[in-house]
């Protein structure tokens, strides 16, 4: 066989006329060109390679979907804002009763643990004195904050092994003034340890789940986070940190002043400026501009999303409405979407803005949102 | 008494779609599941991307072709006539698009000398049918290469019921490195596979 007559039959195959005798003689060679040695390539690429190209067949699938619906969600993205305003306004205060079609929105609740594991439930109720651990006076204030305060008579070498613990679950969120002066807002499904009192030279806490921080000032004393992958060091400066640990990366947001971050993993450290955002994962670490405002949209009590995937977006209403997500179709989860509601609403009030798109549905029943399109 | 191990299936594999066979799927997917078309994706991601890496030698061509084969799939779902199997469906499609790729300018040149030795050499099969069965089992015979936890995803997502040492005959490792095997494989898949095989393997006397 001559060159020239392989090129004629590439070509006649190419264009999609290739004869029976073409394509038997293309298979057949097709079966028996087994090239020696073995390409070269590792489990880890193969694993690699299997997972990238799902990634894009889904994301190419999810962008055609939304390319028909992008006018109608773009004008529903926009009267998502008008009609948000409208429902704070006229909404702000009402709570209606609890039905198997809606769900309250969360509310200031969550457990303490105290050093010796006697728990208590926070509420809005109880405010005064709680408890007095080795010198540290534990008490809650009318906005229903959780104050540690020092007396000066205590042994705080003695309070500083003292650990408590402050764990919301989904559906509650707490704020807590530590001994140092450090505010902290704990959102839903949340935990942080701290001791009663700090000693020693550095102030370390730990976290699991989400906290905004408006750390005291203090040189002498940094002032640390500890989550699974990172650890956070500042010496004073707001910041908020997203650790849940159903999220594949930690995201700490500085709103603040300046942060070191440190991961767990390899030891890598970065330090982020305010408007940054650094993004840990078992393998990654990078840091990119962000909008604070998303970052912190929780703890100002709404929901801000900015090209959000509804993935994303329906993990934090079922933080904070304390349901279970069904999806009738996965493709649906990595829809993108824009828009503010407020979390001081029914859930009904939050899923019907999100229908205005018209790109998904949901039904509500017995805390179980399922999501169609 | 020698060890009895027996397999639990974790519920995320345990739901009908990983027990479902590749009938089932088509007929789902006719049906526009998506989670019947992602199933379809795990089971045969690795035979299928083991299969193009060894004809094409190159990663990033071997990932356009499974990407276009199973981009195809979920676009034409309804139009597909699947005149026999899955599998015989999705090695064709496979290897049309490697063809393909091939059969681009310059690109084929490559294969010449190879080709000039077969038209001298080699027998041409002019029955399709018979090539289907050669591609089948020239395809299948590659898992042989992959290691054993991808065989596993495979070997065993399409024959759930299997016992252990069914899985051990093949999968062509002893009995008693079964659990060990699959332990490993367990970590592996867990981390970075997730929704795919998850086994649990309890060893009792």
């Amino acid at each position: 066989m001559e060159d020239k007559a392989l090129n004629e039959l590439w070509e006649r195959y190419r264009s999609g006329r290739a004869t029976s005798e073409d394509e038997a003689f293309l298979e057949s060679w097709y079966l028996k060109n087994n090239q020696l040695p073995l390409f070269q390539i590792t489990d880890k690429e193969r694993v690699e390679d299997v997972d990238q190209v799902w990634d894009d067949i889904q994301k190419k699938q999810a962008s055609k979907k939304l390319n028909r619906r992008y006018r109608l969600a773009a004008a529903a993205a926009i009267t998502l804002f008008a009609f948000t305003g409208i429902y704070c306004l006229l909404y702000q205060k009402t709570q209606t009763p609890i039905s198997k079609t809606d769900v309250n929105p969360g509310k200031n609740q969550a457990t303490l643990t105290l050093a010796n594991g006697k728990k208590l439930i926070l509420g809005n109720a109880i405010s005064g004195q709680l408890a007095n651990e080795g010198g540290v006076t534990i008490s809650k204030n009318a906005q229903g904050e959780l104050i540690y305060s020092t007396h000066t008579s205590g042994n705080l070498q003695q309070s500083g092994g003292q650990i408590n613990t402050l764990a919301t679950s989904k559906g509650e969120q707490y704020q807590v003034i530590l001994p140092d002066g450090s505010h902290v807002w704990l959102n839903a499904a949340s935990t942080l340890k701290y001791p009663v009192a700090f000693t020693g030279n550095e102030r370390l806490v730990e976290l699991s789940g989400e906290a905004y921080f408006e750390v005291a000032h203090n040189r002498a004393m940094p002032f640390k986070v500890k989550t699974d992958l990172q650890e956070v060091e500042v010496l004073g400066t707001h910041f908020n940190i997203n650790a849940y640990r159903d999220e594949k990366t930690t995201a700490t947001t500085l709103l603040e002043g300046s942060v070191k971050v440190t991961t767990v993993s390899s030891n890598q450290k970065m330090i982020i400026k305010p408007g940054q955002q650094s993004n840990v994962s078992d393998h990654t670490f990078t840091i990119q501009p962000v909008d604070t405002d998303e970052a912190i949209a929780w703890k100002n009590g709404y929901f801000l999303f900015n090209d959000e995937s509804l993935a994303s977006i329906m993990k934090k209403i079922s933080r904070w409405y304390n349901v279970e997500v069904d999806y009738k179709d996965i493709a649906l989860q990595s829809l993108v979407f824009s828009g503010t509601v407020s979390k001081y609403q029914n859930v009904s009030q939050v899923i019907k803005t999100l229908e205005l798109t018209n790109a998904v549905h949901f039904k509500v029943l017995d805390k179980r949102i399922t999501v169609s399109n | 008494m020698v060890p009895r191990p027996t397999i639990f299936w974790n519920t995320e594999i345990m739901d009908h779609y990983s027990s479902s066979s590749d009938e089932q799927l088509m007929l789902l997917l006719k049906k526009d599941d998506h989670k019947a078309y992602a199933q379809i994706y795990d089971r045969y991601k690795f035979i299928l991307h083991a299969h193009a890496v060894n004809k094409l030698r190159d990663r990033e061509e071997a990932m356009d072709i499974i990407q276009e084969v199973f981009t195809y799939l979920w676009a034409k779902r309804e139009q597909i006539e699947f005149t026999g199997s899955l599998s015989g469906y999705l090695y064709g499609a496979v290897r049309n698009a490697i063809l393909n790729k091939m059969s681009r300018k310059r690109v084929h040149e490559k294969y010449h000398n190879s080709m000039k030795a077969f038209a001298l050499q080699e027998q041409i099969v002019t029955d399709h049918r018979v090539r289907e069965n050669l591609l089948r089992k020239s395809i299948e015979r590659e898992i042989a290469m992959l290691p054993p936890k991808m065989k596993a995803v495979f070997i065993m997502s399409r024959n759930e019921y299997l016992s252990h040492r069914e899985i051990a005959w093949k999968l062509e490792i002893s009995e008693q490195t079964v659990s060990k095997q699959i332990t490993n494989a367990l970590k592996i898949l867990k981390v970075k596979l997730g929704v795919t095989i998850y086994l649990l393997v309890i060893m009792y006397l």
